[in-house]
């Protein structure tokens, strides 16, 4: 029996996800970038559609064929539209299941590092059914402590590579400016009071973007940091733990044309459906 | 890839976790000090049961309004100092993120070209450092 069985808001949600209104009206074929339907307009509109070009950018690096469903595992950063992807992409995705975010908490964060347990992890993460998908950006360390100069993220990192070690692995980036800016307001949003200055020059906020503290000289990179990040994850898993760093050459960039959504979404292999059956 | 199969289509592309506006943002920054948070930097006049949901609540419905909720530019949010200070600490290494993955980086904001001096790091007027110890 899954440890998951009695978590009452897990079978809600997997409740939903299952009875999703209007599914069957959806006909197969993919959304390509040459889709002449209408709906393509609605997605090139939207007010995230910057940034999920910019996702699909990301997941490009991480381009490996693969016909069965692995494990995903999204880790962040923080301030890249995780909640987005949380509540609104990853729910809708219908051929795996989104783990909630407490359970992702209770299997890889909670414990401490002399009692974490992978085979207990995983248990816990298994019973989410074919292919779980992880989101949580606090995988990738948190945002008032940056991370403790890269430790829990590195830990964090090991107890992954333990439990799913041929998940894949998606890791958004953004400019360092406005995840500095959102880290800010988030930290406003979060009941703290000081001015920006402050704030940003004293505590580690900016260190979340390399896991360093900003108070070192050292050049931060996250680069680096990321390229870390994904080789502790993927170190020992044959190649088949496929990252999203950017540190390795992706392949050709779609162009940017006047549908760039569409032209990301087709470069990668998330295969989507559209009612025009193109 | 990730071998996803989702319909795109019907995912609502509106913002979950909208940025606070500016004069929400100043707003909040206000009315937080009544309440104790367990963020860095904190300091509270007296803690008020209560007042932090209803902050949060009251600066959730503000950023609704329309007119009142855009979110500013980081430049403007951080101001000179801090953003150009960021922007010299990453320009290197967004040149080389660029270079390996072929990226556009300077259409998303990425800074890539070296201020014009170096900058100091960011610290509080030394005549009010006192206040952040």
């Amino acid at each position: 029996m899954s440890p998951r069985s009695g978590d009452g808001r897990a079978w809600r949600t997997r409740r939903r996800h299952r009875s999703g209104a209007g599914r069957e009206a959806w006909t197969t074929g993919p959304h390509s970038a040459d889709c002449s339907c209408g709906r393509r307009a609605t997605i090139t509109r939207a007010g995230r559609a910057g940034f999920v070009a910019r996702a699909a950018m990301g997941f490009e690096a991480a381009r490996s064929q693969a016909n069965s469903i692995r494990p995903v595992v999204h880790i962040g950063y923080h301030k890249t539209a995780t909640k987005w992807f949380q509540k609104q992409f990853y729910p809708r995705v219908e051929n795996a299941e989104l783990v909630p975010r407490e359970t992702v908490r209770e299997a890889f964060l909670e414990p401490t590092a002399l009692h974490f347990d992978p085979d207990r992890a995983r248990a816990m993460l298994n019973g989410a059914g074919p292919g779980p998908i992880l989101c949580e950006e606090g995988l990738s360390g948190y945002l008032h402590n940056g991370g403790l100069a890269g430790c829990l993220s590195k830990d964090v990192a090991y107890r992954i590579r333990g439990v799913f070690p041929e998940a894949r692995i998606v890791i958004f980036i953004k400019s360092q400016p406005a995840v500095v800016a959102g880290s800010y307001e988030q930290y406003v949003r979060g009941g703290g009071h000081s001015r920006r200055g402050a704030t940003c020059s004293r505590k580690p906020i900016c260190a979340a973007l390399g896991g360093r503290s900003p108070r070192r000289r050292a050049s931060p990179s996250i680069i680096s940091s990321t390229a870390r990040l994904s080789s502790i994850i993927g170190g020992c898993s044959d190649g088949k733990t496929s990252t999203s760093s950017p540190t390795k050459p992706s392949a050709t960039i779609p162009p940017r044309s006047s549908n760039p959504i569409a032209a990301c979404w087709a470069s990668t292999s998330i295969s989507t459906r559209c009612r025009c059956g193109q | 890839m990730l071998g996803l199969d989702i319909d795109l289509n019907a995912v609502p592309m509106r913002p979950i976790n909208r940025s606070y506006g500016l004069a929400v943002l100043r707003l909040v920054r206000i009315l937080n000090h009544l309440t104790y948070r367990t963020v860095q930097d904190k300091h509270y006049f007296l803690h008020i049961p209560y007042w932090y949901g209803l902050v949060r609540a009251l600066g959730e419905a503000l950023n609704m309004l329309p007119g009142i909720g855009r979110a500013p530019s980081p430049s403007y949010l951080l101001g000179p100092e801090v953003s150009g200070w960021v922007e010299q600490r990453y320009w290197g290494s967004n040149r080389e993120l660029m270079a390996g993955t072929g990226l556009p980086l300077a259409d998303y904001g990425y800074p890539l070209h070296p201020p014009k001096a170096e900058l100091p790091e960011p610290r509080p007027h030394p005549a009010l450092a006192w206040l952040w110890n």
